[in-house]
């Protein structure tokens, strides 16, 4: 490779205008970061009285005194779901460590459960010791991904990772946090590949992930059509994401490439534009609150060979309202959605 | 006279930091959001403004640390479209997926481990001397200079 080369490919790495734009927006707006540390301190303090109220006995509030769960700790806003965590999913012993999945929540479209790893040796200490927390890939590889077999007919798309709760390690153990979220439910007999690491191998290991939160399904009815490509057919809601389903219209490409054929059915970017900008909860106080943007689906694969099926249209897990630079996830309570507008549409929820 | 003035330092910098953020993240939409974080952090933290300069290396490690840090948390890994487990099925079964020499150079770039790239860049694409990265990184220069190596080798780039 040559110097003029590698400036190159560097010269590649040059965003747009307006995404530079963007960016300075948000970090203008976001500089009064002096409210939030305020703010922290002071839940800080609040914290910090209600330990020295558990130490001394006295009783303390339900939330501080029993969060065991390493999911809920991370993820204090999915504490109403504390029922739905499932406790000793896996484990797997070699001679010198033993590998735990100690919890799972999941609605099948969010999962997140905890590993643990045990030594059982000195041997098995050191190899811990030694254990790098880059684990998506490489001689320490762990994670879960959903299960794909003929991915066309399944297909999900799906982001995943993993973090180690640095907090919980001693001598003799590690605990990790993985998951994935993925587009819908479709994938594999609701399946996660789990990957992990032992001291002589790497394994994999099929887990049931379609956990035990609460999912409602409706079909949806609409007094009017919502697109020409597409028609609304039905909802599947839980309190961690929501997945609407679409009848496509028939719009749809065919392409080759080198070694597998595909059909995608398509949506023009403005539709996504105009789909994102127009749909939203209706709650039953008569709020309104807005579908995610950038989860709307442009292209995703019919199930059936005639192509007018379903498909997934929107999907997404339920964020706080951006107030921080990173949205947090979010309990959704079901019981207050009225119904949904797809697409400046109003659609009733038909059990 | 250099005065810290937020949007110009912003202005100045932000190919640089968005670059740097690249070489970690490996995608745009996450190195977009490390480099919003870097900028952020340079306006919400104390920060002592002496030079241009300065503050440009305070960027550059600012933005390598977040990213080094980020990497190592929640849902950062990867995101996985179907057609890209299609195509890795494809690579898995031994069918190879179309490329290009530039893209081969690109992908030979962009696989390097973090420790080789961000000295490259500072070396090769920004012209700083080994001493000079070897300060703004808070390592030896001896250091810099083996990496400079390892990453040449990696590259097979032609000695200059």
């Amino acid at each position: 490779m040559r110097k003029e080369e590698y400036v190159n490919v560097i010269e590649q790495i040059t965003p747009e205008e307006e995404v530079k734009k963007e960016i300075w927006n948000r970090v203008s707006q976001s500089t009064g970061t002096q409210k939030k540390t305020i703010a922290f301190k002071k839940w800080g303090l609040v914290a910090a009285v209600l330990a020295i109220v558990c130490v001394a006995g006295v009783y303390a509030p339900t939330a501080v005194a029993e969060i065991r769960s390493h999911i809920l700790r991370e993820t204090p806003s999915y504490g109403p779901l504390a029922d739905s965590v499932e406790t000793a999913i896996f484990s797997k012993a070699d001679e010198h460590i033993c590998v735990t999945v100690e919890e799972l929540l999941s609605d099948g479209v969010v999962v997140e459960m905890t590993v643990k790893y045990t030594a059982l040796d000195r041997t098995g200490k050191k190899w811990l010791e030694k254990m790098d927390t880059g684990i998506a890939q490489g001689e320490y590889k762990m994670n879960i991904q959903p299960r794909m077999i003929n991915t066309i007919e399944y297909g999900v798309n799906y982001s995943y990772g993993a973090m180690e709760l640095e907090e919980q390690a001693t001598e003799t153990e590690r605990v990790f946090l993985l998951g994935f979220q993925a587009s819908g439910r479709t994938y594999t007999d609701h399946q996660g590949v789990f990957t992990f690491p032992m001291t002589e191998t790497t394994e994999e290991v099929l887990l049931d992930v379609s956990g035990n939160v609460e999912i409602r399904s409706f079909a949806l009815k609409g007094a009017e059509a919502a697109s020409e490509y597409y028609t609304p057919t039905y909802i599947e809601l839980s309190p961690m994401s929501f997945v609407i389903y679409a009848q496509n219209h028939g719009v749809f490409e065919r392409s080759q490439n080198d070694n597998y054929y595909e059909e995608k059915w398509l949506m023009p970017e403005e539709e996504i534009d105009a789909l994102e900008a127009n749909s939203y909860f209706i709650m039953k106080d008569g709020s309104r609150e807005p579908l995610p943007q950038g989860a709307a689906h442009n292209t995703t694969h019919a199930k059936e060979d005639n192509l007018y099926s379903d498909v997934m249209l929107y999907s997404e897990r339920f964020y706080s309202e951006p107030k921080e630079y990173r949205p947090s996830p979010e309990i959704m309570n079901l019981d207050e959605i009225e119904a949904v507008v797809i697409n400046g549409v109003r659609f009733e929820f038909v059990k | 006279m250099e005065k810290f003035e937020p949007e110009r330092i912003y202005n100045l910098y932000f190919d640089t930091v968005y670059k740097v953020c690249f070489l970690y993240m490996k995608n745009h939409a996450d190195t977009q959001d490390m480099a919003q974080e870097t900028f952020c952090q340079l306006l919400s933290k104390p920060f002592q403004y002496e030079t241009d300069e300065k503050t440009k290396a305070w960027l550059i490690v600012s933005a390598s640390n977040l990213c080094k840090n980020h990497l190592k948390k929640w849902w950062v890994k990867k995101s996985v479209s179907y057609e890209d487990s299609i195509a890795e099925h494809a690579d898995k079964n031994g069918l190879v997926a179309e490329s290009g020499s530039g893209s081969e150079v690109y992908r030979t770039v962009m696989s390097l481990d973090e420790k080789y790239a961000l000295p490259t860049y500072l070396y090769y694409y920004e012209g700083y001397k080994t001493a000079e990265i070897a300060k703004i990184l808070h390592t030896k220069p001896s250091t810099i200079q083996t990496r400079l190596a390892k990453a040449r080798e990696l590259l097979k780039m032609e000695l200059e």
